[in-house]
Order: structure tokens, then C-alpha cells, then sequence
């Protein structure tokens, strides 16, 4: 489900620091980011992190984008590129022997954040399996539901490619959940039902 | 149930395992809060900060030249592969001197003694002198490394200046070694906490890291238990409740 594209009036408020543009551009578009974090990022990348420096990139950049209706696309393309450069500093922090950040979780029920965590960490690492572009194309058309035009849009590719690239992803995907019981995951504490 | 029913299904359960909770957008919006605020601040504390002092500059050019000289400077497997060649050349050129198998030898005859041997042919050259002949490298490792100063030391409490400098340039050599093996290039600030009898108890220093660190690993045994110095007019009569006192100074490297 995507949000209504924002309108030029909103962008060039939000650009010029108006604070409740700005609030009404994170409300509609932050979860949208987190979820391409969660999903694109890969399981060493803290999303949260990213997703708080792509706002920061998109506040500092609104001004250069020249067409409202392209700032989905836009946004696409800051989140891609500001994963890139989490995964690759959290691949440094790897080997440099460094922990990765983790945000520290408040909820009471320490047993279940640990399984829900799991369950996420193990969706990722599949994700993160597959080939960069067969995995946008997979997340954008399969997890986020959204039509292939406007996946297209989004990535800026042409519709062929998108369905070609969703095909291989899906069997690559199917592939690895087997060969990686991805199921079991899903299975509910105490045994599978 | 079929595959493609069975894979909706899956791709279901990863896209809420996915989902990121409401908490996660609060942080993030907070945190976005947060940067987009310190920002103005943020860029007036830089605009505020002071700018590189002179003595600043001139020690990080002298730095940069010391680097630059350091790279042009061949190295020891430049110098390896150097000796090699001219070796395997000296070979070549015995090899091919050296007289046939089937061609005559003549022996030269022993001059008697007494004998005064006929000059033959040109004279024989002179030796060049040995200072032409040394390479550059040793020339600059035999340059004096500049001397270890000690500056700005003051000394608090009971602690004595005049008893301090004089353990200080006894310890002087070892400290300049300790100064080397930390790799210090700025100077670093030490304080000595110094116990009611003159005697060291304790140091810290303090600079850029890591080299503060390694100084302080290496001279703390030197400094700690070291005779600094105390004040005996201050320790004289009701001052007993004084209990040290504590020397700072700077130390550097060809530094004042």
C-alpha cells in the first residue's frame, strides 16, 4: 500500500524546514522506508538507522528534485543507496571485529521479541540471498503488493524486465525457503502445528 | 494445497515478519527530530571553533615533509634487491674475465725481497674515499633525532620543581625511548602525583591517542616510585595534614 504522492506545495514546505510538512512527509512516507530497510537491508544493516539517514538525505536534497510525481521513485532510489553504504559499513564493522548497533527493544515479553526476532532475522538472510535486483523486484511486487507499472516506476526499469526479474526471483526464492526450511520459522513456539 | 497457494502463503508470513512495529517509527521520527534541530547548532559550534593555531599547522607540515622524505627514501627490500643485482653482476663479470681452460696461465713471479717490482703499465687507481661511497640511507639514520624536552613543568602541593626536573633528566633517555616506542609526534601532558615523602605514586597522561597510551604503559614503571622531590619547608611543622602534592609538565620531541 502506497501513500499519495506528495504534492510540490508540501515538498517545498517540508524543503524549507516548515515543520509540519515535514511531520506529514515522515508520517505518510517513514513506514514506507523502514519496510524497504527491513526487507532490502539484510539482517546486519540497522534499519532504523537507515531510515532515519535517508530522511535526512531527502531533507537536504528536496530541493533538487524537479518533478513531485517522481519522488517516489526518488526516495527508491536515496534508500538504495544509502543501504548500500550501511551494508557495506556493517560489513567493515564485521570484520573489524566490531558489534552492530541494535536498538535497544522495550517490550516486556523477552522470550517472544527473541522468537519474532528470529523470525525476521531468517526472512532476511533469505532475502538477502537473492541478487539485489531480483530482491527489490520480489519485496516491491510480492511483499509490498504493488502493481508491475508501478514497480517499473519505482525502479526505472521497463515492464518486461520487471516481470522477467519477478519469475527468477520467485523460483530462486521458493528454492532457497525450501533448501533454508524458511517454514519452520513461521511455526509456533512448542512444536510445529 | 497447491505450490502457488503454499508460496502466497509464505510470502504472507515474511512480509508480516517483516513489518516494522509502531515503536520503530516513533524512534526514528524522534531521532529525526533530534538531528534536524541540532543541525543550525551543530553548524554555528564549527563556525564557532577556533582555528588551527600556527604551531598546529607548522607541526603537521613537518610531519607531511617527514613522510614525504620517508617515502622517497628506499626501502630496506629496495636496498635487498639493490645488492642483489649488483652482486649477480660482479658474477657476470667474473665469469666472463676469467681466463679459457686450454689458454695459458702465467704466473706473475714473486718480486724478491728487496726487489723493487718494475711499474707496469698506468698506476694503480686510488682507492675512493669511504665517505663518497656510503649510501644515502645511512647518512640519515646517523642524523641526531631531535632531544626530548621537558617544558612547562610546574609542581602543586608538597611536591618540589627543583626535585622534580632533576628526576626528570635522569629518567630523561629512558623516557625518550618511551617517547619513541609510543610514536608520539605532539606533545603529551603528564601529571605525576607525587606522596608526602617526595616519591612518585602515580601518573597520567594525556594527548592524541594511542600514542598518550603506549607513553604511559611504557614510563609509568619509570615514573611511579621515582624520587621527585618534596618540599621540606612545607612538610615542616603543622603542615603535616598535607599529604603531596602533584608535578605536571609537557614533553615532546624537539618541542618548547
Amino acid at each position: 500500500m502506497s501513500p499519495r504522492v506528495p504534492t510540490s506545495e508540501l515538498l517545498a514546505k517540508a524543503a524549507a524546514g516548515d515543520l509540519r510538512a515535514q511531520d506529514e512527509l515522515f508520517d505518510a512516507w517513514l513506514p514506507v522506508v523502514l519496510r524497504w530497510c527491513i526487507r532490502l537491508g539484510g539482517p546486519r544493516v540497522a534499519h532504523e538507522d537507515a531510515a532515519h539517514d535517508v530522511f535526512i538525505v531527502v531533507l537536504r536534497k528536496l530541493d533538487t528534485l524537479e518533478r513531485a510525481d517522481r519522488f517516489p521513485a526518488w526516495l527508491f532510489g536515496i534508500t538504495r543507496r544509502v543501504l548500500r553504504k550501511h551494508r557495506g559499513r556493517a560489513w567493515v564493522l564485521r570484520w573489524a571485529g566490531s558489534e552492530v548497533h541494535e536498538v535497544a527493544d522495550p517490550h516486556q515479553d523477552p522470550e517472544g521479541d527473541y522468537r519474532r526476532s528470529e523470525t525476521t532475522r531468517r526472512v532476511q538472510v533469505l532475502l538477502s540471498s537473492l541478487p539485489e535486483r531480483q530482491r527489490e523486484v520480489l519485496v516491491l511486487c510480492d511483499l509490498e503488493e504493488r502493481t508491475a507499472p508501478e514497480v517499473a516506476e519505482l525502479l526505472g526499469i521497463p515492464l518486461g524486465t520487471v516481470a522477467s526479474r519477478l519469475r527468477l526471483a520467485r523460483e530462486k526464492f521458493e528454492k532457497l525457503a525450501r533448501e533454508q526450511e524458511l517454514d519452520a520459522a513461521f511455526a509456533p513456539a512448542g512444536g510445529v502445528s | 494445497m497447491t505450490d502457488r497457494d503454499e508460496s502466497s502463503k509464505r510470502l504472507a508470513r515474511c512480509r508480516d515478519a517483516t513489518e516494522p512495529d509502531r515503536e520503530a517509527f516513533d524512534r526514528v521520527r524522534r531521532q529525526l527530530r533530534r538531528t534536524l534541530a541540532a543541525e543550525p547548532a551543530r553548524a554555528e559550534q564549527l563556525r564557532a571553533l577556533p582555528g588551527p593555531r600556527a604551531g598546529a599547522l607548522a607541526r603537521v607540515k613537518a610531519h607531511v615533509r617527514a613522510t614525504l622524505r620517508a617515502d622517497a627514501r628506499p626501502t630496506p627490500f629496495a636496498l635487498a634487491a639493490l645488492a642483489t643485482a649488483l652482486a649477480g653482476i660482479a658474477v657476470l663479470v667474473a665469469v666472463t674475465r676469467a681466463p679459457e681452460p686450454d689458454a695459458p696461465v702465467t704466473v706473475a713471479r714473486a718480486p724478491e725481497v728487496g726487489e723493487v717490482p718494475a711499474p707496469r703499465g698506468e698506476a694503480p687507481a686510488k682507492p675512493e674515499p669511504a665517505e663518497t661511497t656510503k649510501p644515502a640511507v645511512i647518512a640519515e639514520a646517523a642524523r641526531p633525532r631531535p632531544a626530548v624536552t621537558v617544558s612547562d613543568l610546574q609542581a602543586f602541593g608538597q611536591a618540589d620543581r627543583t626535585g622534580a626536573e632533576a628526576a626528570l633528566a635522569k629518567l630523561g633517555d629512558r623516557l625518550a625511548e618511551c617517547l619513541g616506542a609510543a610514536g608520539a609526534t605532539d606533545q603529551l601532558r603528564v601529571s605525576i602525583v607525587v606522596d608526602v615523602d617526595g616519591v612518585a605514586t602515580a601518573m597520567s597522561a594525556d594527548g592524541p591517542s594511542p600514542a598518550k597510551d603506549r607513553f604511559s604503559s611504557c614510563a609509568r614503571p619509570l615514573l611511579v616510585g621515582a624520587e621527585l622531590g618534596a618540599s621540606t619547608t612545607l612538610r615542616a611543622g603543622a603542615q603535616e595534614q598535607i599529604t603531596g602534592g602533584v608535578v605536571r609538565f609537557r614533553i615532546g620531541r624537539g618541542v618548547q
